[in-house]
Parts: C-alpha cells; sequence; structure tokens
C-alpha cells in the first residue's frame, strides 16, 4: 500500500474543560473518498478544522506525507481545497474578482484568462461580472468548485457541503467529486445527507463518543444497514 | 504543598513584624509626619505590581511559545494577584495624597502610569471571562499580557513628559540631601522582603488552587 | 508574501469603496462628536486654541474604532476568514494586508477630517493640513497595528463592542499624548522642531507594536 497522503495519529483534543475528540487515528490516501458520520456534536466539524491545520491538537499529530501540518502548514495548504456550508466568497465582488483573488493568493500563472475558463467550465460565464451576494447556493457551489479548478488540490476535506443543494446542483458537485477521486485525489466528507454521496464513498468512517469507532471498506455496507448502523450508533 | 505553609508562616511572621516596627519603632518622619507610615504599604505593593505584571509577562512568552497549560496558569495567577496589589498602590496613594497634596488624585507620573497598567490588566481579566475557558482563550490572554507589558516603558516615559509633579523616587536616587533617614530605610527594606513573601505565598496557593479547579471541572465535565 | 499583501490590500480597498456606506457612516460619526465638543466645550475662540489638539485625537479615536471592528467583520460575513487562512500564505502577510487596508483608509478619513474640524471647531487648523496629515500618517500607523491584533482577536469574543475599546484606548495613552502634543506644537506654529522627542516617542510606539502585532498575529489567527 502507498504512503498515506494525510495520517491522522492519535489527535485529542480539549474543549474547555470537555474532551471532545479522545485519540482519532486514521489515513487517508489517494483515491480515497471517506465518509465521515457522527451525531451532531460528536467533534466531525472539530477534527476537519484540526486536519486543515487551522485548529491545534490538544495532542497527537497530523501528517501530510509525512510531515507534520503544524509545523509545517504551507505545503498542506498549497495541496489542499476545502468547502463547507459557508460560500466562502465575498459578497460585494463578482464571481470573477472572487476568484481573481483568490487565484492571486496562490502565485498562479495566467490567472485571468484560467479565471475565465473555470467560469465557463462550472457554467457561471453569464454573472461573472455580477456581485456574488446575490447568488443561490447552487451558484455559490458552482463557484466553490470553480475556485477548487483553479487551486488544483489533491486533497478535499468537506463539511456539509450539500446544504441548500437542489438536486441539479448536487449531480453537478457529484461529478467533479467523482472526477476528482478518479484521477488520484482524495476525499474527506462530513455530511447528514447520505443519499446524496453514498454511491462515491468508498470507505465509511463513524465518529462516536471522540473516537472513530469503526472504519468500514465501501464493500461492508449497501445503503440499508450502514443507516441501520447510523442509526443504532447514534442514539 | 510544604512550599506553600512555609512561606504562609513566613509571610505571616513579616507581615506581623513589619506592622509591629512600622508603629512602634520606625521614628515619624519629620516634614510629613505620621501620614508618611503609609508608604511602607504603598511602595511595597507597587514593587510587588510590577514583579507581578513581570512574570505574568514572561509566563505568558512561555505559553505561546511551548503551549502547555502551566505558563498559563502561573500567567493568570500573577496577573490577578498583580491587580490586587495595582488596586492597593492606588488607594494607599491616594491616602497618602490628600495630607500631602491637598488632594486624593493628581496626575504624576508614577501613579498616572500605575492607573493605565491597573486598567490595562482588568481589560486582561476581562478578556479571560469573556471568552470561554479553552486554549483560546489563554492565547488570546497571553497576547494582551505581553503588549501590556511592552507598552510599561512608553507609557511611563509619555506620562513623565506629560506631567512631574511627584518628588524623585527618594529610595533609590543617591543624592546626599534626598536620600532618606537610615531607619526609615531599612524600615523600607523590612516591609518590601515581607511583601514579597507575602506575594510569593498568594502565587504558590492561588497557582495551586487553580489548578485543582481545572482538574475538578474537567473530572465533572468528563462525568457528564 | 508581497503579492498576497497587495492582493489583500486591494480587495479590502474594494470593497471599502463599494461598501462606501461604512465609510461614510464613520465621516458623519465624526461629525457628530465635533459636534458634541463645540456644543459642550466654551464656544469662546481662546479656549479652543488651548483644547484643539485634544479635541481632534478624540474625535479620531472613537470614530476610528469603528472602522476598526469592521476589518475582520467583512471576512466573517460569508465564511472568507477560513477561505483566507486556508489559502498558502503566511499570518503576517494577512496581518499587513489588513493593517495596511485599515490605514489608507484611517488616512482617507484624517484628510476629511482636517477641513471638517476646521470648519466646526477651530478654525486657524487649515493652514497646517499638510503638517497634520503628516503627522496623522505617523499615529494612523501606531493605531491601525494595535488595532488590527486586537480588532482580530476580538472577533468572535463576546461583547466585542465594548471590548475592542477596553482594551484598545489604555494601550493606546502614549500614542494619544504624543499625538496631542505634536499637534500643539504644529497648531502654536513650531512645525514638529519643538517636539521632536515626542516624536522619537510616538515614532518608537509605531515601530514597537508594529513588530510585536506581526509577531503575534499567529497566534489569534488559530482557531
Amino acid at each position: 500500500m502507498s504512503a498515506p497522503l494525510l495520517s491522522v495519529q492519535g489527535v485529542v483534543k480539549d474543549f474547555g474543560y470537555r474532551r471532545v475528540l479522545k485519540e482519532v487515528s486514521f489515513d487517508l490516501h489517494g483515491g480515497d473518498f471517506t465518509l465521515l458520520l457522527g451525531q451532531n456534536g460528536a467533534g466531525k466539524s472539530t477534527l476537519l478544522k484540526i486536519l486543515c491545520g487551522l485548529m491545534r491538537p490538544t495532542s497527537g499529530q497530523v501528517l501530510f506525507e509525512g510531515r507534520s501540518v503544524s509545523e509545517n502548514p504551507d505545503a498542506l495548504r498549497q495541496a489542499l481545497g476545502q468547502v463547507s456550508h459557508q460560500p466562502q466568497v465575498y459578497g460585494d465582488l463578482s464571481a470573477k474578482e472572487n476568484l481573481r483573488f483568490f487565484a492571486s493568493l496562490r502565485n498562479i500563472e495566467d490567472g485571468a484568462a484560467k479565471v475565465d475558463k473555470a467560469l465557463a467550465q462550472v457554467g457561471l460565464e453569464k454573472v461573472a461580472n455580477a456581485q456574488a451576494k446575490n447568488f443561490s447556493s447552487g451558484m455559490f457551489k458552482r463557484l466553490g468548485i470553480a475556485k477548487l479548478m483553479l487551486a488544483k488540490p489533491r486533497l478535499l476535506l468537506l463539511d456539509e457541503p450539500y446544504t441548500g443543494l437542489d438536486y441539479k446542483s448536487v449531480g453537478f458537485f457529484n461529478q467533479f467529486l467523482g472526477q476528482f477521486v478518479q484521477e488520484g485525489g482524495a476525499v474527506l466528507m462530513i455530511t447528514h445527507q447520505l443519499d446524496c454521496c453514498f454511491e462515491l464513498a468508498s470507505k465509511v468512517a463513524i465518529l462516536e463518543q471522540g473516537k472513530i469507532d469503526s472504519e468500514h471498506g465501501r464493500a461492508q455496507f449497501n445503503y440499508e444497514t450502514l443507516i441501520e448502523h447510523y442509526q443504532r450508533a447514534t442514539q | 504543598m510544604k512550599l506553600v505553609r512555609i512561606l504562609g508562616l513566613a509571610s505571616a511572621l513579616g507581615l506581623g513584624i513589619t506592622a509591629w516596627l512600622v508603629f512602634y519603632w520606625a521614628p515619624l518622619e519629620q516634614a510629613m509626619g505620621f501620614v508618611q507610615k503609609i508608604m511602607y504599604i504603598h511602595v511595597p505593593s507597587v514593587l510587588v505590581c510590577y514583579l507581578a505584571f513581570f512574570i505574568s509577562f514572561l509566563a505568558s512568552v512561555g505559553y505561546l511559545w511551548k503551549r502547555t497549560e502551566g505558563y498559563d496558569v502561573v500567567a493568570l495567577c500573577s496577573a490577578e494577584i498583580g491587580v490586587i496589589f495595582c488596586g492597593i498602590t492606588l488607594v494607599t496613594g491616594a491616602i497618602w495624597g490628600k495630607p500631602t497634596w491637598n488632594t486624593y488624585w493628581t496626575w504624576d507620573a508614577r501613579l498616572t502610569t500605575t492607573l493605565i497598567l491597573f486598567l490595562i490588566f482588568v481589560g486582561y481579566l476581562l478578556l479571560r471571562r469573556f471568552v470561554e475557558f479553552s486554549e483560546q482563550q489563554a492565547r488570546f490572554a497571553a497576547i494582551i499580557a505581553i503588549i501590556g507589558f511592552l507598552d510599561i516603558p512608553l507609557i511611563h516615559q509619555a506620562v513623565t513628559w506629560w506631567r512631574t509633579l511627584h518628588q524623585t523616587s527618594t529610595l533609590f536616587s543617591m543624592k546626599p540631601g534626598g536620600a532618606i533617614d537610615d531607619p526609615l530605610k531599612w524600615m523600607l527594606y523590612v516591609a518590601m522582603v515581607a511583601f514579597y513573601l507575602f506575594f510569593a505565598y498568594l502565587l504558590t496557593k492561588r497557582i495551586q488552587l487553580e489548578r485543582q479547579e481545572r482538574e475538578l471541572r474537567r473530572t465533572l465535565a468528563a462525568l457528564e | 508574501m508581497i503579492r498576497a499583501i497587495l492582493a489583500i490590500l486591494r480587495k479590502d480597498l474594494t470593497l471599502e469603496l463599494r461598501k462606501a456606506e461604512n465609510f461614510i457612516a464613520m465621516m458623519f460619526f465624526a461629525v457628530i462628536i465635533l459636534l458634541i465638543f463645540s456644543f459642550a466645550l466654551p464656544p469662546d475662540n481662546d479656549n479652543h486654541k488651548n483644547l484643539a489638539p485634544g479635541v481632534f485625537w478624540v474625535t479620531f479615536l472613537l470614530s476610528g474604532i469603528l472602522g476598526l471592528s469592521k476589518s475582520f467583520a467583512l471576512e466573517k460575513d460569508l465564511g472568507c476568514m477560513e477561505a483566507l487562512l486556508l489559502a498558502p500564505i503566511s499570518r503576517g502577510a494577512i496581518f499587513l494586508g489588513k493593517m495596511l487596508g485599515t490605514l489608507v483608509f484611517l488616512l482617507l478619513m484624517l484628510a476629511l477630517l482636517i477641513p471638517l474640524f476646521s470648519l466646526l471647531f477651530y478654525p486657524e487648523a487649515l493652514p497646517y493640513f499638510f503638517e497634520v496629515l503628516g503627522l496623522s500618517m505617523v499615529t494612523a500607523l501606531g493605531f491601525s497595528s494595535l488595532g488590527t491584533l486586537l480588532s482580530g482577536l476580538t472577533t468572535d469574543v463576546r461583547f466585542k463592542e465594548i471590548l475592542l475599546p477596553i482594551l484598545l484606548f489604555p494601550l493606546l495613552i502614549p500614542l494619544l499624548l504624543a499625538s496631542v502634543e505634536i499637534l500643539a506644537g504644529i497648531f502654536a506654529g513650531r512645525g514638529f522642531q519643538g517636539e521632536l522627542d515626542w516624536l522619537k516617542l510616538l515614532v518608537g510606539f509605531d515601530l514597537i507594536f508594529l513588530i510585536a502585532s506581526y509577531l503575534t498575529f499567529d497566534f489569534v489567527m488559530e482557531l
């Protein structure tokens, strides 16, 4: 087996006096599409923030390609794409300006042309100069995908990306994800909308009482047994 | 545990001796009279206050560097005690000021600096209240302690230029005429030692308490 | 690094220009403070001559803090702060970009404040426009360095509207004293010559807190 892209080793996180994560360990390889499931308040978002390097674990460490994320965050940031339920765009800038801004933070050569191309690929070329605050959630998601296309990440960390999306946009997003994984990228996704993404997932990890209890291959689950297991676990 | 008890006894003894000496042994200062005796509280308090803020500053730097909780506990406890002694300094300064300058408050340089420091570190404690207990609280507080401490020389210089009414620091100036009479000076040294001991006692006791509180709260949170 | 700083600066300025109502509100607030001073203080010109430097800088502090607290609010709006933090740039670049944005914004405000101030409070100020603007650059640099740090620190804190001035104003006292004294010197026709010591103190303040804020900003931006 190849070396993991992201390796989580014994991560513990205290929040106030409470221990939210008690030793979480798992690996993420290129080509993996892992669903991270768990109750509300189980610490999924906290774990994701630690993986991104936005938060420091109380103990334990996260390695990206073998190097500690807290000591060497730049390598991870360069390779990371992140989508959350928030649009992460500036409402008073146009779609194009938003993309150009994020492209300029990444030192992308020939940014302007690539921005136009990405906008066309996600079908936003007609509203490229409209202010983003008037966008629908589907358009926000498309803009987010365009941002990812520019950044060319190898690792995607997604926190409830389906919130507020209609079926058409879900399809569009899934198509992007499917292609991303096929090209060797790794995805870790938190979601409650299992029906949206179950077909894509290759692994399922369940975060319960601060630990990743079971990490299963896709083959062990069909949709019904997963739902059942999930409901039992979250009771 | 043992250290705390020894420090407690020593500082009780020290403060007792100081109090006795102040009233029964130290001669009356000629110019200011009886009210001058408050100096034996005022001067040691301000020194303890500065020491406490300095310790808080060092512990804060240590926290940001090493990220271990111990430093945060020291920074918090030391800042709390510093604020108390800062308050004592301001109150005794005002009591001293009334008969000496005929006003409770003068915008004298050192008193004003102490007041601003008081405000900065009360802000520090408020920030600790407003941010929930977390590693973030420790980080934010450490930044305020560091910035606040770095500001002290600037504040002092600015306020000194702005207005100087106070006599120059009589204890440390070596000018022959201005120095305090010998017994008075020795009295002040004794008071300072007693206050430093008392500070050491308070700090160790407070740190012990804070540790126990955090441990207890963690245990309770784990039980939930 | 420089590229990222400029990108953030340009983005912030574009946003400020589009949301001009923020700036207008801030200027309007400054005018109201000047009016309040005019009503509350004795009206004759002799008094105003003594009061002018203090009134000018107090007006600046009170309206400037409005501009500060906004600087990070616009990042939080649609979750951009996270995107900014995940971009492959240093925290120092984010700090400098934000700080320069605030600085430009404050200088623009000060440039308009000087004529307004001479109109509403102290007519003799206008001939010294360029000296006052020069001083403003030095003062606004210190203000926006420390201000950006603390505004970033209080973004997610409860009661940040109260906490920010409680933390910021005591720390700014050396800056305020120096700026008032230098401005008094300027209004007395001595230029900067009379108050060189104060100017050194002010520049020292700027340098110390520019560096200290730059270095500690990393710790503010962790979640």
